[in-house]
Parts: structure tokens; C-alpha cells; sequence
């Protein structure tokens, strides 16, 4: 296969970014259709709305933090870009995960600002998915379709950071003697909520918020819950909106709760297992963190090789010039890696993590398909999602995926985390410096992958916590250390 | 702040640590988004204030690049966009006295972030009856639109490979400078692009031979550039070990994980590169010009990785503007760029050190 795009000094094609998943669709034309599909409609979405204002709003957030981008929201929500992963059952598209690869990595390598703008809602998918509950998430999954539907795309955001405490927090291991600040206190009918949460993705723009706190967090790895907070709720309020670096097109703000009721029914799991509940989401979501590096590895690239095309140095184009020939030759192999450890992480997922857990939503969603949309949407899904039979289905589902087969998915989100932002890092340092004084400046572009990079490699767990995560997880499992110092490895 | 032996030195790195903390400080979130918000007036006035701009025009003696060493370092070490302006200041100034321009006595402006001798542009000097003519556009001009004359290399209409150094006085009819650009780092220090358009040169403002005095120029303020690199390291390093001392996780001080401290003290190893870099190559004292290359370029890579593990230390603070991690790393990055590419410059490195091989 011709490499397509980049020779023609295009974008790439599908089969130029994912060569062999193209190769292996040949028997099945409707599969690849989804996927050229996915991957045409992105780019559509990204040429018209992502490419022509990112700097500008990059711009316009740096003197205005609370500036959001809202005609790029409606659009996405024109584009359904927002119900896509959701199971069709439960109110979404339900695209496949390797069609959301496809999206995620073409909006990313147009503005990862704007990617985690609209991306963020997948984070708070995959947290509701986690507990099992499917009648909260095909509630949320409703209104998401709604706001799609009316131009008012509903947000969604994640609160776990708290002032004090990062990684701890997001770690099933730290959690234990983690400082929380925020508790959860329950309360007749429901909880009292009181507390800070700190650099929140969307929260200052979300209409729902899934927060968590522990019950008691004296005890935070046995009471660890997830709430869902709709704005406006007496006794919750946005605090600061914070001045970032980079990725400023999305917003990060403090989420302030000052006896905050929220009721029983809102309380998200029956039964949550800490543990499982962030290995399940955290393996998931770092992989999507994963293609994020690669979306940055990849515009850092190919920014790098506009300019080395048109550039002369000392008479000579660069791109004619070994050193620049190796340094880009570098950055294209750095964004395949972030792209495989990517694909890899998100397709365990599918197969061993959390998604695997919805596959009997996926199949329900294949006879959902022939209902029409409108006929559909007049079944109360989400009330029969939540009667209580429904939820110990659904909870038993989750419990019933094999503790192995979590950890491996977890542990490939893990390693394609920090493998992903580490190389779009690498690659945004490398495009800055091969551009010299247009890598400098901002009407140029380089800088701002620059700026955007850095935070992939400390959201979702600073990549050293991931790197603990991995070691944890595949060769420095407690078991094999114990069987290696009594000599059985 | 580096310990400083001689009196002299101490005197004014403590009047430069001084006005840093009191004058220029104070400004920095406003000049964080320059040009969009904030004005450097007030930074430029408090240098002017303590003659900053008369000891960087005056650079000229080994020991007064040691002084600008250690103005720049201080300097950098609260903010690098004025340690970025006064370099430009002074470059353009060692360029102008050596060429024998006349000094206007005002503040220079040039382009000292590309490789010596490369353009960056396309700049024509043409010879006409009266004098010479200046046509065209060099971009990345640091002090433009503050500055009162700058330094530029044109080539000669007449012959292409002949290069002139010229001195423009800013306020010249065809000249137009345009606006302020947005910059990765080093913001508040003015960028700008600048167009020629017939702008008459006098015979005594443009001199021939301008590649080999920019390569002489490049090669002598390399020591000063190292001192930035140095400057906004060193604040980086200590924003990061004095939080991880603070911070907790997983029940202990984050200083007291391993991975943590080896951060810092590859972020140490880093730091006393560039300080390294600074004192002998300010000193002019290293025998062979591969070894100042190199010490030169690990300086400048050194500070731009070394800052990006700064943020990654503070985590999601270090992202925030608000304990300035941010914008080292951005201005690291900046400083990368300062008197030329890396790789190109790895280039030049070898060739010279080829070429001197050969000569033994």
C-alpha cells in the first residue's frame, strides 16, 4: 500500500494512519465504510469549525479564561459527535470504539483544546459506566441526544481532583492515604455534599457533573461513591476558572459544594468497588489520553513537514537536508507509536475492560438499529434501566469481567498514556525547534501544540503514577515478586 | 541567585535582584499575555532606571560579558522577556561599536534568534546615487517598535552573496513595523515583523563583510545567552524542590520518592550546565571553539528540558500560570532558539571542529 496523503503534501488518508486495520477491512466494505466515514465526517467537522478558529480562541482565552467556543460545541453536536460512543439502547449512535479512534485523533491533531472540549464528556460516560449503572448513564445518554437534537449540546464534566490531592486520588493504591478535602455526608434521603474540586475539565460549562467522594474519608477506599450534580443545585457554585498553559479552548475550573443535597437516587452504584470502578474508567480514559498524544505527535508532525517543504535553509529546502530528513522521519515514527499503544489500549478495553461490560447493550443495540429513532426515543429506557433488578444486572455485569482481564486493559491505558504523551511532547519540542522563529510564534501554530502537549502528560495521573501503574500491573504484580524471592521466577 | 565572589559583580547582581523583585515582578501576569494585555514601559524604565542599557552598550572586555552574564542570569531568574530585550540591546550595540556605526545612544533592536548570517527574511540593499536603499522584510525583530535604531543584514542588490550590516534608524520614512506578535515565551519583550520599503540608508549606516562580523558577534554572546538558560533554569529548579517538599502523596513528601528525586537532580545536572556554559563561555577562556559549540548548545537544550520536568514536578499547578513553571518552560523553550538552531548549529559545531583538526 502507497503511502496517499502525505505524498500528495495532503492530509493522510485512513490507510496512510491505520494501514493495517484498513488492509484487514477489505472482506468487510460496510466496516470500512464506518471507518472512512468517521474519518471523512471529522475532518469535515474539523476543516470547517476546528482548523480556521483554534487560534484565535486560544488567543481570545488567554486574556479571557472563561471564554468558551460555544458555536464549536453546537457544531459538534450538529455533527453527533457527542452521542457517538454512547450505545444506541442507551439513548447514543453507538458507533464502534475504533470509529471514536478515528474521530478523536483527527479533531485532536486540529486542536487537542478542542478535543478535550468536546471529548470531555466521554470521561464522565466512562465513570457512570463504571458503577453498572446503565439507568443513570441511559438518562445522560438522553440528554445528550436531546441536546444534540435541539442545538444545546449538554455537557458533561468529571470531578476527582481535589486541592490537595492529584494522583492520589486516581489511584486505587494512594487512595488509602490519600488527603481528600471533600466528603459526601449521608444524610436522610440522600448526601450532603461540602468540599472543593479543583481543576475540572468543563466544569465551569457542564450541566452535569459526576463527582466523587468518599462517604466517610476516613475510610475512602471502602466508601468511594459517584454523584451526579446537576448545575444549579442549591449549595453547589463554580469557584475560580483557571489560567492554563495550553488546551485553553477547554476550560478547567474549581467546583465549590457548600452543603450540597444531592438525593439517593442520584448516588451512582449500588455497591461501588473503589478499585474496580478506576481501574474500569482510568483504563479506558488514559487510553483515550493515549490518542491524544498521538493527535499532538501527529500535528506536531505535520506541521513540521509543511515547513520543512517550503523552507530553505543556506539555499536548500530542509526537507532536502539529512538532519531535518531525520528528524521528521523521528516524528512520524513517534506519532505510529503513540497511534498503535493507542489502538491497542482502547481495543482491550473492548475486549477485556470496560466496555466489555455494555457488549449486551451492544447486542441489544443491533435489534434497537431497525427501530426508528423517534419510535425509539418514546421507550422509557432509563426507568427500566433503574429498577432494581436492572441495576444488580447491571452492577453483576461489571463484577462479572475476570480481575486479570481488567488489569491488562487498565495496564495497556496506562502504558498508552504515557507513551502517547510522552512522544507528543518529544514531537512538539522537536517541531518548535526545526521551525526556529515560526516555531516561535503563535500565528504559526507550533507553539501552541507546544503549550497543549505538556498537560496530556499530567491529567489522568502525572505519566510517573502511570509508570507506577504499569509496573504494578504486569511485571511488578505483588504475586511475582513474592514467587521471584522464594526463587520461582 | 548564583554566589558571586567578586564585589562588583555581587553589587549589581543584588540592584538587579532588587529591581527584579520590586519593579518587574509585579508586572508579570499582565506581561504574560503581552501583547494582548500589559505594557513593558514600566519594565524598560525600571532597567533604564538603574542603567541596565548603558552596561549592556558598553559590553565590549571579557570581564563586561561577565557583567551582562550576571544582569541577564538575575534577570531571568524572576522574568526572561527583559533579560531577552537588553540582549537584543546589547548585540545590536557590540555589533554597531565594532562596525564603527555611529552610536545614537538609544535603545537597538535586531533579529537574535536565527543562526548568524541567516536572514530570515528577504532584505535588498540597493546603491543609488545619493546613498543606498533598503527594500523588503525581516521578521522576528526583537525590540521592534520600541527600539530607536536597529541592526540588520541585508543583502546587495548588485551581488546577492554580499551581505551589509545595516543600522536603520526606526523612525525612517518607509519603514513599518508591524504589530506586536504573540510569542511562545519571552512575552513583553517586543517581536515584531518589519517591512522596507525604499527606506534611504546613508553611506556611513551600512558596512560590507556582515556575515563574518554576525558569526564573530553570535560566537562572543553565547556566554550571555547561557546566563538566561541559566536564570530561568535555576528559578525552575528551586520552584520544584521547594514544592516537593511541601506537597504529599501516598502518605510522604513527594521529595522522598526516588523518581522525584531524580528529576531534580537530573534538573540539577541541567541547572549547572547551563551555569557552566555561562561562566566559560562569558569568560571567553575555552581554548577550542567545538568545545564552546558544545558547551553552548547543551546549555540551551539542557533549560528547555529541564523546565518541561519543572512543570511535570508541580503536576496540574505547574500547568497553571499562577507559580510562573508555565512560562520557564515556554521561555526555555524561547531561549532554545536564541542565536540559532540547535541542529543547525551542531552543524556549524562540527564543521569548525573539522576544520581545525585539519589545521593541526
Amino acid at each position: 500500500m502507497e503511502f496517499e496523503g502525505y505524498a500528495a503534501g495532503e492530509e493522510p488518508t485512513l490507510s496512510d494512519l491505520y494501514p493495517t486495520v484498513t488492509y484487514l477491512c477489505r472482506s468487510n466494505p460496510a466496516l470500512l465504510a464506518e471507518y472512512e466515514g468517521a474519518l471523512a465526517r471529522a475532518r469535515k467537522f474539523r476543516k470547517k469549525f476546528v482548523d480556521p478558529n483554534s487560534l484565535e480562541i486560544d488567543r481570545r482565552v488567554m486574556t479571557d479564561p472563561t471564554y468558551v467556543a460555544h458555536e464549536v460545541l453546537k457544531a459538534a453536536g450538529d455533527y453527533q459527535l457527542f452521542s457517538m460512543l454512547i450505545p444506541r439502547t442507551l439513548g447514543g449512535l453507538g458507533y464502534s470504539l475504533l470509529s471514536l479512534i478515528i474521530v478523536i485523533e483527527e479533531i485532536g491533531a486540529g486542536c487537542i483544546g478542542l478535543a478535550n472540549l468536546i471529548g470531555v464528556n466521554g470521561l464522565a460516560i466512562a465513570t457512570i459506566a463504571s458503577t453498572g449503572e446503565m439507568g443513570i448513564l441511559a438518562r445522560v445518554g438522553r440528554r445528550i441526544r436531546d441536546g444534540e437534537l435541539s442545538g444545546r449540546p449538554h455537557i458533561l464534566s468529571t470531578a476527582i481532583t481535589e486541592p490537595s490531592a492529584g494522583t492520589d486520588v486516581e489511584d486505587p493504591d494512594l487512595l488509602r492515604t490519600a488527603r481528600y478535602f471533600s466528603e459526601a455526608t449521608p444524610v436522610k434521603g440522600g448526601y450532603r455534599l461540602n468540599g472543593r474540586k479543583v481543576f475540572i475539565s468543563n466544569g465551569s460549562i457542564a450541566q452535569t457533573h459526576v463527582i466523587i467522594l468518599p462517604t466517610d474519608k476516613r475510610h475512602p477506599v471502602e466508601t468511594y461513591a459517584a454523584f451526579i450534580v446537576e448545575s444549579g443545585t442549591p449549595g453547589f457554585s463554580i469557584g475560580r476558572v483557571e489560567h492554563k498553559m495550553g488546551q485553553k479552548a477547554c476550560p478547567a475550573a474549581e467546583l465549590i459544594f457548600e452543603d450540597c443535597f444531592v438525593p439517593a437516587k442520584d448516588r451512582a452504584g449500588l455497591k461501588m468497588d473503589a478499585h474496580r470502578t478506576l481501574e474500569l474508567t482510568l483504563g479506558f480514559t488514559r487510553g483515550c489520553v493515549g490518542l491524544f498524544g498521538a493527535s499532538v505527535a501527529r500535528a506536531a508532525f505535520e506541521k513540521a513537514l509543511r515547513y520543512a517543504r517550503r523552507t530553505r535553509h543556506e539555499g536548500e529546502l530542509l526537507i532536502d537536508q539529512q538532519w531535518a530528513q531525520f528528524r521528521l522521519t523521528d516524528m512520524y515514527r513517534n506519532a505510529q507509536m503513540a497511534r498503535t499503544m493507542a489502538l491497542e489500549a482502547i481495543l482491550s478495553n473492548q475486549v477485556m475492560g470496560l466496555y466489555s461490560a455494555i457488549s449486551g447493550v451492544e447486542s441489544l443495540d443491533a435489534l434497537v438499529k431497525r427501530i426508528p429513532e423517534q419510535l425509539f426515543r418514546q421507550v422509557p429506557v432509563a426507568k427500566l434501566l433503574s429498577l432494581k433488578q436492572a441495576r444488580f444486572a447491571g452492577a453483576q455485569k461489571l463484577s462479572d469481567i475476570p480481575s486479570p482481564a481488567v488489569e491488562r486493559a487498565s495496564c495497556a491505558g496506562a502504558t498508552a498514556k504515557y507513551t502517547g504523551s510522552d512522544l507528543g511532547m518529544i514531537n512538539a519540542h522537536m517541531a518548535v525547534e526545526l521551525m526556529g522563529t515560526d516555531g516561535l510564534r503563535h500565528d504559526a501554530g507550533a507553539e501552541k501544540i507546544f503549550r497543549d502537549a505538556k498537560l496530556l502528560q499530567i491529567y489522568e495521573g502525572t505519566n510517573q503514577l502511570n509508570r507506577i501503574d504499569v509496573f504494578k500491573k504486569s511485571f511488578g504484580r505483588t504475586d511475582m515478586i513474592a514467587a521471584a524471592a522464594a526463587g520461582g521466577l | 541567585m548564583r554566589p558571586v565572589v567578586d564585589e562588583d559583580l555581587r553589587m549589581i547582581q543584588e540592584s538587579v535582584a532588587r529591581i527584579s523583585e520590586r519593579e518587574i515582578s509585579r508586572d508579570l501576569d499582565a506581561l504574560n499575555h503581552y501583547p494582548d494585555m500589559g505594557d513593558p514601559s514600566g519594565m524598560i524604565a525600571a532597567m533604564r532606571e538603574l542603567g541596565l542599557f548603558e552596561l549592556a552598550s558598553a559590553t565590549g572586555e571579557d570581564s563586561s560579558f561577565r557583567t551582562l552574564g550576571i544582569i541577564l542570569e538575575t534577570l531571568a531568574e524572576t522574568a526572561a522577556a527583559p533579560a531577552a530585550l537588553l540582549l537584543a540591546h546589547s548585540v545590536a550595540s557590540w555589533v554597531a561599536r565594532e562596525t564603527g556605526f555611529q552610536d545614537s545612544g538609544g535603545l537597538q533592536g535586531c533579529a537574535i534568534y536565527t543562526e548568524a548570517g541567516h536572514t530570515d527574511g528577504n532584505i535588498v540593499l540597493s546603491k543609488r546615487p545619493e546613498g543606498y536603499t533598503l527594500n523588503g522584510t525581516c521578521r522576528f525583530v526583537v525590540n521592534a517598535g520600541i527600539a530607536d535604531s536597529l541592526l540588520l543584514l541585508a543583502c546587495s542588490e548588485e551581488n546577492p552573496s554580499e551581505h551589509f550590516l545595516v543600522l536603520v534608524d526606526a523612525s525612517s520614512e518607509g519603514l513599518r513595523t508591524g504589530k506586536p506578535l504573540l510569542t511562545l515565551g519571552m512575552r513583553g519583550c517586543p517581536v515584531a515583523d518589519i517591512e522596507f520599503r525604499d527606506v534611504k540608508i546613508s553611506p556611513q549606516g551600512c558596512v560590507p563583510g556582515g556575515i563574518e562580523m554576525l558569526h564573530q558577534t553570535w560566537r562572543r554572546f553565547r556566554g550571555p545567552v547561557a546566563a538566561i538558560a541559566a536564570g530561568i533554569t535555576g528559578a525552575s529548579l528551586r520552584t520544584a524542590t521547594g514544592y516537593a517538599q511541601e506537597r504529599y502523596q501516598g502518605g510522604k513528601q513527594i521529595i522522598d520518592h526516588q523518581q522525584v528525586r531524580a528529576m531534580l537532580a537530573e534538573m540539577l545536572a541541567d541547572y549547572q550546565a547551563c551555569c557552566e556554559a555561562a561562566d566559560r563561555l562569558s569568560e571567553n577562556s575555552l581554548p577550542v571553539e567545538s568545545i564552546a559549540a558544545s558547551l553552548f548548545i547543551r546549555a540551551k537544550e539542557s533549560a528547555a528540558r529541564a523546565t518541561t520536568d519543572g512543570v511535570q514536578l508541580l503536576g496540574g499547578y505547574g500547568y497553571m500560570e499562577d507559580y510562573g513553571q508555565e512560562r520557564r518552560m515556554r521561555d526555555a523553550k524561547q531561549a532554545q532558539c536564541l542565536l540559532g538552531r540547535c541542529d543547525i548549529l551542531r552543524q556549524q559545531q562540527l564543521a569548525g571542529w573539522l576544520a581545525s583538526e585539519a589545521a593541526l
